[in-house]
């Protein structure tokens, strides 16, 4: 097992670096450059040409993007992520700093929709053609086939603006410092639009998975034994069940991160989804390079916790 | 499968399919609140004064006692939400970057830095300097020297008393190449004699820019202009805490990139949340009038987000779409109003293609546009439709072609100029929703004209190297409605950002927008302006569309506030401020 995510790790960085070289390539294409994402045309005419000239060579735009990217990975490789474009703060500190509201974000939305997940996936297979179940595969596709965005924008709507009960966006309430009440009442909008879909999603394949399972001899053999459905669901079904499961809950962290994009727009929530959007937009490639390392990372890191998982959860597996 | 459950399973995802569609329905959805009537009495009132053509006009008026009110009852139960306390929270311009003058470009910094960093003066709601740091100036006859006398009592917050060399310092730092400053590009600083040469360096120094005594300070410009103190308003920053940080190096140092932390305004800085908001705090060294709260949260937002922010108490003033207006001005927490003039909007004519050189074209084009149509679908009509390009009042030509909407002249007139009707018409926009409407709608009106046009959209970072490029004939422009005719006369100088990436040059207009700049007196002026407009009005370089004021969102429970007619101006009054 050492061997195999050494081997995972080792095979990881030239795919992270060949990310990082496509996606520089890329964003050099896009037309455009920090320099003029930053003022207005009109500004660009009062600054002068020669003011937009100087701020291309002081910020380092005057060079060919492969040279560029190689200065790039060099400060990367020891370290040091730069400054923005645009706000001049560190990198390496904006990312810390909205790490922190994602990761909350996503990790509430990826517990909620596991367990929920779970639970309306193998009432659904156990009850399986019943209204139970129809009712349950009615709401997984509705939360399913309606947008994100969509769903965040009615529930701000309902929740904060016709009740009441709960705020529009943000993280918290600016200037009352840290309260948990506070943190938890903001963050259940959001982490519940960004749960909704994923949990539809998981709810199927554990459904799916469930089925399966259960229709296997063994199981039938467990219940011709006399054991009661609880502990033949629990100690024999569902962990047999959850090995896809687990697969794709792994591969769905990453997009996860991706996902929140739309809910921290919609939510205003001071994340990284958020962080990247302006980025793009005003071509800050420091901070875009940034993120997008960090996504890579995550990802190549996702997929090997997935594998190790699941090769702890099923004892068949096992890797050299 | 059984047929039962074929039909069984089919039955529940109809169902599904019939939610989801009832979902995404009643989301769009607008409300309709519930309108009552009722009479309210309240002690009869009297206004003494009243404001005609900015001159106060004393005046006498009863308001009635009793007055037929027509409030609104929405569905929830629950009151609303009016401001209360010594906090207040506000939305300003969403966007990033330092809180610095040097580097500030945005409303997101212009409203926190109005009430820490002042400048010599700052504008009122009509966007006239007005006295800040400055209590006074003067120009010479020839309005090529300029002189400031600052407020003796003037001191930052750390006690350390506010100079003119505190000015001369931060002017002359932010004209060294290194520092890489952008306020230049609003404060007329490229004016002062040997500012496009300086080079920055130790002990060197402007030489157009002199500190007379502490509080006195005298720019020499290279050449006159009657409007230099219009952009003086840019914040000042303390020498003594700065002047150790190399230039090249102030764009990251902590005061500018985070916050300052000596501060000469109302208010202090407290803390920031990245670029989500800025919290102040009250500052008790200020010398002037006090501010009215003990803190204030300066939240960034776009405006749609303000609009739910404002519904819900969450903030208490904050710029709105102008689709949200009508609705949210139903909303009894809360008043919509619309500053005075804020951004005139118009199509900018690319005549370096030879099928929009001819003037008699461009005139067309602009008959063959209903604007008022156009204001409408992109503005909800909330706006004005004429041609003067310049404010204020007394720099309007009378006299000046209206060409109002008449499609078969148009017409007529592109044939007699030889159009060619199988010709592309480009009209490029960026994606910013008042952008993006006019231009559909432009479209549309040009379409039915017979004209082939075709709406391309461009990212906001491609915005600038585009508009130099080919590919756009018709591009749109929105230039402040500012307060002298000269800035908005300067764009289409040859030497001018419009006259550049539209290829329209005229001597003519240069010679007149040069002499403008000569002379204060207004009578003069008038005529000047008035010729410029009237090059303009005939050669229509750019077909005007209309001007616009800002929709503000205000709750009830916070008075004072006069919004101005340049939206990044919203905290210039904030002393006046009060529950």
């Amino acid at each position: 097992m050492a061997t195999y995510v050494l081997r995972r790790f080792l095979v990881a960085i030239p795919v992270i670096l060949g990310i990082t070289l496509l996606i520089y390539f890329m964003i050099s294409l896009a037309p455009g450059d920090p320099v003029t994402a930053l003022i207005s045309p009109h500004d660009a005419g009062a600054l002068g040409s020669d003011w937009v000239a100087r701020e291309r060579i002081r910020l380092g735009l005057d060079k060919p993007w492969p040279i560029r990217y190689s200065i790039w990975l060099n400060e990367a490789l020891h370290g040091n992520l730069g400054y923005s474009l645009v706000t001049g703060r560190s990198v390496a500190g904006e990312i810390v700093r909205r790490l922190g509201p994602t990761l909350l974000l996503t990790g509430t939305a990826l517990a909620f929709s596991s367990v929920a997940s779970i639970l309306i996936g193998v009432v659904s297979a156990v009850y399986q053609n019943r209204w139970v179940d129809n009712l349950l595969t009615t709401v997984s596709f509705v939360f399913v086939s309606v947008p994100g965005f969509f769903l965040g924008l009615l529930v701000i709507y309902v929740f904060a603006l016709r009740l009441r009960w709960l705020p529009t966006g943000d993280l918290s309430t600016p200037g009352q410092g840290f309260a948990l009440h506070d943190l938890l009442t903001h963050l259940l909008l959001p982490a519940l639009v960004l749960g909704a879909s994923l949990t539809a999603g998981l709810a199927r394949y554990t459904r799916s998975a469930m089925l399966e399972t259960l229709s296997q001899a063994y199981i039938v053999a467990a219940r011709a034994k006399g054991l009661g459905w609880p502990r033949v669901l629990m100690r024999h079904a569902l962990r047999n069940a959850l090995l896809p499961v687990i697969t794709i809950t792994g591969l769905r962290v990453p997009l996860l991160i991706g996902g929140s994009v739309i809910v921290e727009q919609v939510f205003n929530w001071p994340g990284l989804g958020q962080l990247g959007v302006e980025a793009v937009f005003s071509r800050d490639y420091p901070t875009i390079m940034a993120l997008n390392l960090l996504i890579a990372i995550a990802v190549v890191v996702a997929n090997l916790l997935t594998d190790v998982t699941y090769s702890i959860v099923d004892p068949r597996i096992r890797y050299d | 499968m059984d047929t039962r459950h074929s039909r069984t399973t089919l039955t529940w995802r109809l169902l599904a399919l019939l939610m989801t569609i009832v979902v995404i329905a009643a989301g769009c959805a607008a409300p309709t609140p519930a309108v009552v009537q009722q009479v309210i009495t309240q002690p009869p009132q009297i206004q003494t004064q009243i404001v005609v053509n900015t001159q106060l006009v004393p005046a006498t008026q009863l308001v009635p006692a009793t007055q037929l009110v027509q409030t609104v009852v929405t569905a929830t139960p629950v009151p609303p939400k009016i401001g209360n306390g010594n906090s207040l929270t506000i939305g300003i311009t969403s966007g990033s970057g330092p809180l610095s003058p040097f580097f500030c470009i945005g409303g997101y910094c212009y409203a926190p830095l109005a009430t820490l960093l002042l400048g010599l003066t700052t504008h009122d709601d009509k966007g006239q300097p007005v006295p800040s740091l400055a209590t006074s100036w003067e120009a010479n006859a020839t309005a090529d020297e300029w002189t400031f006398h600052l407020d003796p009592k003037a001191v930052w917050s750390d006690g350390t008393p506010l100079t003119a060399n505190d000015v001369a310092w931060t002017y002359e730092t932010c004209l060294d190449p290194a520092t890489g400053c952008t306020m230049t590009r609003h404060a007329q600083l490229n004016l002062i004699k040997g500012a496009s040469t300086f080079k920055g360096g130790a002990d060197q120094h402007v030489p157009g820019i002199t500190v007379v005594d502490d509080h006195t300070i005298k720019f020499t410009l290279e050449a006159p202009d009657a409007t230099f103190v219009n952009e003086m308003w840019q914040g000042i920053v303390p020498e003594h805490v700065l002047k150790d940080v190399p230039h090249a190096q102030l764009k990251t140092d902590p005061f500018n990139a985070n916050g300052p932390t000596v501060v000469s305004g109302p208010m202090k800085f407290v803390m920031r949340q990245g670029d989500e908001f800025y919290q102040l705090a009250k500052n008790d060294k200020y010398s002037g009038k006090p501010a009215q709260f003990d803190t204030v949260i300066m939240k960034a937002l776009d405006d749609t987000t303000a609009a739910s922010q404002l519904e819900s108490g969450e903030i208490e003033l904050g710029r709105i779409p102008a689709s949200e207006a009508a609705r949210l001005s139903t909303l009894p927490q809360l008043n919509v109003t619309f500053s005075p003039v804020d951004l005139v909007y118009y199509w900018i004519i690319n005549t370096k293609k030879s099928y929009l050189k001819d003037p008699k074209i461009r005139q067309a084009l602009l008959y063959a546009i209903d604007r008022k149509d156009v204001l409408q679908y992109a503005w909800e009509g909330n706006g004005t439709v004429g041609v003067p390009p310049f404010a204020p009042d007394w720099a309007v030509n009378p006299s000046l072609n209206q060409y109002g909407f008449d499609a078969a002249k148009a017409k007529a007139m592109l044939t007699a100029a030889g159009w060619d009707w199988k010709q592309k018409v480009v009209i490029m926009v960026g994606p910013w929703p008042d952008n993006v409407k006019p231009a559909e709608d432009t479209q549309a009106l040009l379409s039915n004209l017979g004209i082939n046009a075709e709406v391309r959209l461009i990212s906001a970072a491609a915005w600038t190297p585009e508009q130099e490029g080919e590919n756009w004939d018709i591009g749109m422009n929105a230039g402040f409605w500012s307060a002298d005719p000269s800035l908005m006369a300067a764009d289409w100088t040859c030497n001018g950002w419009n006259s550049k990436v539209t290829g329209w040059c005229s001597q003519d207009l240069d010679k007149l927008a040069a002499q403008g700049l000569t002379t204060t007196d207004v009578t003069q002026r008038k005529g000047i302006y008035g010729q410029i407009s009237q090059i303009l009005n005939d050669q229509l370089p750019f077909l005007p569309l209309y001007a616009t004021g800002t929709p503000w969102g205000v709750n009830k429970g916070l008075q004072g506030t006069k919004l101005p007619t340049d939206w990044l101006f919203e905290t210039w009054n904030f002393t006046d401020w009060h529950r």
